[in-house]
């Protein structure tokens, strides 16, 4: 007898082995956030080498709760050594490392805990709420639609490194050429193997991304390091719980922080850094003490941390609703979840909506224990951020090797990878986004075989009679032109407001 | 009264203004590795020679596609590649365009190579070769040891837990997570 798939789901995440899996993922995740220099998308990487060995659900059940885990981490080094250990919790660093500062570290860590929980429960509310219409919406999308919403997604992830859009664009097409190795994906013919066995299926995805994100950040560490004084954090953590009346100071800072971060978090690509930066500025003006924002504001630190967590959901919304990574990291699990056999895109919610359900079982249970495991742990981790940086770069080389090779047993693999550390390192140094290129790898297939299909329907007529295809590419032109504009018009204004060398000496005489 | 942001850049602590825009968000993100510089003109022509590279590999290669169509035909397996590849022309040529023509010099928020680093991931990348070819003749848990204990001294540990406890347990360790509990065969 079938049940209710939604009812199937949730309770498939209750499988001892899953929950096991979740534990597991959500310290290895707390790690990876507490370490400043490891991100969640390296983190994951790392992990979807190894993960895919086992079930999907399991394997799905470590990369998210990574995520969530390296959402509470990272606020850690931020608070007591004013570093964010991942780019999300660069606004906790604004009121956070003032609060230790002032003997009030355990407070900073208590709500900043309690607001990411919130945050994170409030984008799974976001998924829940707007995930079945979205991929409603998204299923009336034919080849020219799917082709644009490709294009929407590696534009917004192009715009989102504004100041380096040419070489976005670059390594946007850099990626998309990657997907063209292996299979033509309309005749089937073979292209760019070089006579290579092991490229007739097209580059390997992981491999890619573990290099790329793992492998090329831990060599860029390494290349810049020079021997000097290490920051020591701040120990002394003082009171440890928030009163009431500072809990209920603190609702209205979170309600900015999830309505920030809910929305920002449907923008393909936009992640929490930006998400928090801007709660925090909207918490401030917001504010009946704005005076005490980057002073040590525990209504700016839950603002900025409420809102990044929350973006977690609305990156997740648009991943599974719409196949489009709502970040990097997401950009990455994609990438795990087609190993797997998984597709995310509007179809998942019809045909697995089981799947979806147990992805928001997970990501509740996972908010619920982490913000457990911070409120109780948060001492003990404290102390690991004093950990000297070679371990942890031998400990991340290693896994990139290991993991690398354990998706498939083949050595070729680990060359691939080493070729596209190396690779990663030079877009590293010179400027180049990596984000583009595995979004390009990943959605190549997607974006070369829907064209085609499109054009050969009607040619480009076909693109540029469908009203929802011309609004994404509107969009997309859009995502890329807006942030020069307003950074041109913003030299613009300050020029107009610097007095010229003729009026400073006019006045300096008038004076 | 100021209401900024206070950000850390290298040990100090500076202020912000106030954020009016996206652009603003970013630079603060960009300004918050603490290592924004100039960099030189020509290093984004190092860019623009990448991206014609690989286009150009990617046009030479192009008549070992079959070809099923006539010239661009949607069809045809070179339309896509060719797109591609001259998206990546355009994309370098604006690079160099912008690079030489911009008023101001480019800002990197790299810290600069050092030489002991630029050894030091020589070294280290031999390192992992070397490991990965001893795969399959030396046992897993000591050639992963083995090459923990080069690398720590390498970066810079000096004391006994760096290069005798510390590879012994990730050996251990990497030997429980890959063949014990992942099966992977890797010995």
């Amino acid at each position: 007898m079938n049940g209710n798939p939604i009812t199937e789901g949730l309770l498939a995440v209750l499988d001892p082995t899953v929950l096991i899996w979740i534990v597991v993922g959500l310290l290895i995740g707390m790690l990876v956030g507490a370490f400043p220099g490891i991100t969640s998308t390296m983190g994951v990487a790392l992990a979807s080498g190894f993960t895919l060995t086992l079930e999907p659900l399991q394997g799905l059940a470590i990369l998210i709760t990574i995520y969530v885990g390296a959402t509470f981490g990272d606020r850690l080094p931020a608070i007591l050594l004013n570093t964010p250990g991942t780019p999300a919790s660069i606004s906790s660093t604004f009121d956070g490392y003032p609060l230790a500062k002032q003997g009030k570290a355990g407070l900073a860590l208590t709500t900043s805990a309690i607001g990411t929980a919130v945050g994170l429960l409030a984008g799974v509310a976001v998924l829940a709420v707007a995930g079945v219409p979205l991929a409603a919406f998204a299923l009336q999308f034919g080849p020219a639609e799917l082709f644009a919403l490709v294009v929407v997604g590696i534009t917004m992830m192009v715009g989102a490194s504004a100041g380096r859009l040419w070489k976005g664009l670059a390594a946007g097409a850099f990626g998309l050429l990657l997907a063209t190795v292996g299979r033509d994906p309309i005749t089937g013919d073979q292209r760019f193997t070089f006579g290579i066995n092991e490229l007739n299926g097209g580059i390997p995805f992981i491999p890619v991304i573990i290099g790329l994100f793992g492998l090329a950040e831990i060599m860029n560490q390494i290349i810049v390091h020079r021997k000097g004084p290490t920051a020591k954090p701040v120990t002394q953590l003082g009171e440890w719980w928030p009163s009431k009346p500072v809990m209920k100071r603190l609702r209205k800072p979170m309600a900015i922080g999830v309505a920030t971060g809910g929305v920002i978090g449907l923008i393909p690509a936009v992640g929490g850094d930006i998400a928090g930066i801007v709660a925090w500025e909207n918490a401030r003006k917001a504010s009946k003490h704005p005076e005490e924002f980057g002073k040590g504001s525990l209504e700016g630190l839950t603002a900025g941390d409420t809102s990044s967590a929350a973006t977690l959901g609305g990156s997740l919304t648009t991943t599974l609703a719409l196949g489009v990574p709502g970040d990097s990291v997401m950009a990455v699990m994609i990438g795990s979840m087609l190993v797997w056999g998984i597709t995310p895109g509007p179809a998942l919610f019809s045909e697995q909506p089981d799947l979806v359900a147990s992805i928001v079982g997970i990501m509740v249970i996972a908010s619920i224990v982490t913000l457990i495991l911070s409120l109780v742990r948060m001492r003990g981790v404290a102390k690991l951020l004093q950990l000297p940086k070679h371990y942890l770069w031998v400990i991340v080389l290693l896994f990139c090797l290991g993991g690398t090779y354990s998706v498939q047993s083949s050595i070729f693999d680990v060359i691939m990878m080493m070729v596209f550390g190396l690779i990663g390192l030079f877009m590293v140094r010179f400027g180049f986004p990596p984000g583009p290129a595995v979004l390009g790898l990943i959605l190549g297939p997607l974006a070369e075989s829907n064209l085609r299909r499109a054009l050969v329907i009607d040619g480009w007529a076909t693109v540029y009679t469908s009203p929802i295809a011309v609004i994404l590419l509107a969009v997309a032109v859009l995502a890329l032109t807006v942030p020069p504009v307003r950074g041109f018009m913003k030299t613009r204004r300050e020029l107009k407001a610097t007095p010229t060398v003729e009026e400073a000496v006019s006045e300096q005489t008038r004076v | 009264m100021s209401s900024g942001a206070n950000t850390r850049t290298g040990n100090d602590v500076q202020q912000h203004p106030p954020f009016e825009h996206q652009d603003d968000v970013t630079t603060l993100i960009t300004e918050h590795s603490g290592h924004t510089r100039p960099v030189p003109r020509f290093r984004d022509l190092v860019c623009t020679a990448a991206c014609l590279l690989i286009a150009g590999i990617v046009l030479l290669q192009m008549d070992a596609i079959t070809d099923r169509g006539s010239g661009l035909s949607a069809l045809n397996g070179r339309f896509w590649p060719t797109m591609l590849a001259t998206a990546l022309i355009v994309t370098g040529i604006a690079i160099a365009l912008v690079a030489l023509f911009k008023k101001t010099p480019a800002v990197s928020d790299q810290e600069p190579i050092s030489v002991p680093g630029m050894l030091r991931l020589t070294a280290a990348i031999i390192l992992l070769a070397a490991y990965v070819a001893s795969w399959g003749t030396i046992q897993f848990a000591l050639s992963t040891a083995v090459v923990t204990g080069v690398m720590t001294y390498l970066f810079g540990g000096r004391n006994l837990t760096s290069w005798l406890y510390f590879p012994i347990g990730l050996g251990i360790l990497f030997h429980l997570f890959f063949i014990v509990l992942l099966k992977v065969p890797i010995q």
